[in-house]
């Protein structure tokens, strides 16, 4: 009985993390714009990992340990490496969409070295 | 036990999916920084999907494989944004406004 309680809860999240990285796939192919599609895919991809890795860790419960530190290590390097993908973009003056009106960088509102 | 089947199935089709489209969107990118930024999204779908396999061929290297795994994809994907940040070729004004009219306007 506790092991079809442990396959309902962990088919669910690894099924949810599934579903995450679908929709982070739709939208990186159909955001109009660069830094809409990597906020979509990137919030996605992360919450989808997260997911999907614990879904496995509930499945066998003798990758538990490995599977949160696993987490952990997404939860790190995730938003470092996409806010840095998206400052060199913006030094690099990559154009947004038409319909952007507001940026907050070039009103003094963060300083770059 | 078949029905467990089907549902590892669906999960690898849609994970599937998924590292397709981002694929898509690495061979189709105007700019570099998009081809960088599929590049990441496909490297933390191989850490989910490596760790799926670890359950379901029951090898605990599986996970010792992904940790490795998404260790050299945030080194990746830390060195090319530091690069790009300095040394991109063009900012691609003209082919990055080309592409996104059909989109928005």
């Amino acid at each position: 009985m506790m092991s079809l309680i442990q396959q309902i809860i962990g088919y669910t999240l690894t099924g949810l993390g599934a579903l995450f990285y679908f929709y982070a796939g739709l939208g990186l192919l159909k955001m109009p714009d660069f830094y809409t599609k990597l906020q979509a895919s990137t919030k996605a991809t992360t919450l989808g990992t997260f997911s999907m890795i614990l879904g496995v860790g509930i499945l066998n419960p003798s990758f538990i340990g490995k599977s949160l530190l696993l987490v952990a290590f997404i939860a790190l390097t995730n938003p470092v490496a996409s806010s840095l993908m998206i400052r060199a973009a913006y030094k690099n003056k990559v154009p947004t969409c038409g319909v952007t009106i507001v940026d907050e960088i070039a009103n003094g509102g963060e300083k770059h070295d | 036990m078949s029905g467990i089947f089907l549902v590892d199935l669906i999960v690898f089709g849609l994970t599937g999916l998924g590292i397709f489209f981002s694929l898509l969107r690495f061979l189709m990118g105007p700019s570099s920084f998009e081809r960088l930024m599929s590049v990441d999204m496909m490297n933390i779908m191989f850490v989910g999907l490596i760790s799926l396999l670890a359950y379901v061929f029951k090898n605990t290297m599986y996970m010792d494989i992904a940790i490795l795994y998404g260790l050299l994809a945030f080194v990746e994907t830390i060195v090319f944004a530091r690069y790009l940040e300095h040394h991109a070729e063009q900012p691609a004004v003209s082919s990055e406004s080309k592409v996104g009219e059909g989109d928005v306007k």
